[in-house]
């Protein structure tokens, strides 16, 4: 190994020393809901499900959050259970859900002096009916924390208080989504036909 | 001098122990049947005030599962993952009278009647450090390294443990401990330490004190 590769391998090990990459890979429990006696398509685009929340800031270090499958898993879920039928088109479906994100933030135990890690997620949720006209625009905010375990990596923080900001998302999707107001004129419409 | 060693080294083992107090103050009489009712045990987790350790309400579980008076213990994330999303941070039952509510719902209530829970026990608290003072200074150098000074803390623990008896759809009673203890960290070259296990105590207590309220009745 000569100079020129030394110098190059320290400046990557240096690299790598000041940035990190978390993968949320968490599975979600099946909603306990009774169904909407609907055919629903879950419209997920490539954006979504490969999600990455990237930040590149002096004063709090490069970190990379991988949060696409996490989420594609929990909305999969959540709208298995919120309905009777998927559809694999919208054409063939009484809504189509089609969620995007739209902010993530976190907060670190030595930001904040508390002793936990805290994850915002903020998603918009589009509905359309078959006809592609909109039923619903919703703006859903989720929070969660995982406390700041001795000898716990900041990785494992951030996992888990992630992992239950989905939870709370779901939570409010589930018992939230037929509570919508424009959901439920929706709904009142259609039992009216 | 290694008498004086072990002597000092006592000295601080009889110090880092802690202090535990259990109350319990009884609503109703209990009943279990032992061979075929279960339980779980549930950490509060609607306000960060409240919210107990992970670790500590494992520990409970597995203390109420042990010994000549143990029971079944519903693992908390079996539980709360088969009901969700009704027994989240925002939408757990904070009083009886609403985990009524929720039950009117039929899908609920054959979910938890699977589960044969007899008594549902939520606890709240944490255990903190109250007070630190002292100092330790290490240095590393070619010739080696080492550590001098003494380093103290103080924890506290308060828990309080809610048992509601699911058939009868009543508040049983509740049991808190409270518990404190100091830790040391001495270092002649390599550091000490003496720990105070304030949340484990704490834990054992509320365990072996809920289990006897339960059996005993």
């Amino acid at each position: 190994m000569n100079f020129r590769h030394s110098i190059m391998f320290v400046s990557l090990a240096f690299v790598a020393g000041c940035s990190s990459v978390h993968t949320i890979n968490a599975e979600f429990p099946t909603p306990l809901v009774d169904p909407l006696q609907k055919t629903a398509f879950l419209d997920l685009p490539e954006e979504f499900t490969t999600y990455q929340f990237i930040q590149d800031e002096e004063d709090r270090g490069d970190i990379t959050i991988i949060l696409g499958q996490a989420h594609k898993n929990l909305f999969s879920s959540v709208v298995s259970a919120l309905f009777t039928d998927l559809s694999l088109s919208p054409e063939t479906a009484d809504i189509t859900l089609r969620p995007e994100v739209n902010a993530f933030q976190y907060a670190l135990p030595k930001e904040t002096g508390s002793t936990f890690y805290e994850v915002w997620l903020k998603y918009r949720l589009q509905a359309t009916d078959a006809d592609g006209v909109e039923i619903a625009d919703w703006l859903i905010t989720g929070y969660g924390r995982a406390t700041d375990e001795r000898l716990q990596s900041e990785g494992t923080g951030i996992n888990g208080a992630a992992e239950e900001a989905l939870r709370d998302i779901g939570t409010q999707l589930t018992l939230g989504f037929a509570q919508q107001a424009d959901i439920e004129n929706w709904l009142n419409a259609e039992m009216q036909q | 001098m290694i008498k004086s060693i072990v002597h000092v080294s006592s000295l601080w083992l009889l110090a880092a122990c802690s202090t535990v107090t259990v109350d319990q103050m009884r609503l109703t009489e209990t009943n279990i049947d032992l061979g075929s009712d279960t339980v779980v045990v549930l950490g509060r987790q609607h306000s960060p005030a409240y919210e107990a350790e992970a670790d500590l309400v494992t520990c409970v579980a597995r203390e109420l599962g042990q010994g000549a008076m143990g029971m079944e213990v519903i693992p908390d994330g079996q539980f709360v993952d088969a009901l969700y999303p009704w027994f989240e941070p925002r939408t757990a039952p904070l009083s009886l009278a609403r985990l009524e509510t929720l039950l009117e719902q039929q899908i609920l209530q054959k979910a938890i009647d699977d589960f044969e829970i007899r008594y549902i026990i939520w606890i709240e608290g944490n255990t903190e450090t109250t007070d630190s003072s002292g100092g330790l200074s290490c240095t590393i150098s070619p010739a080696g390294g080492g550590c001098l000074g003494l380093g103290m803390w103080e924890d506290e623990a308060t828990y309080e443990a809610s048992v509601w008896d699911f058939h009868a759809m009543t508040e049983s009673g509740r049991i808190s401990v409270d518990s404190h203890g100091t830790s040391y960290l001495p270092a002649v070259i390599i550091p000490i330490p003496f720990l105070a296990r304030v949340q484990t105590n704490s834990c054992k207590g509320l365990g072996k004190q809920i289990q006897s309220f339960i059996v005993q009745g």
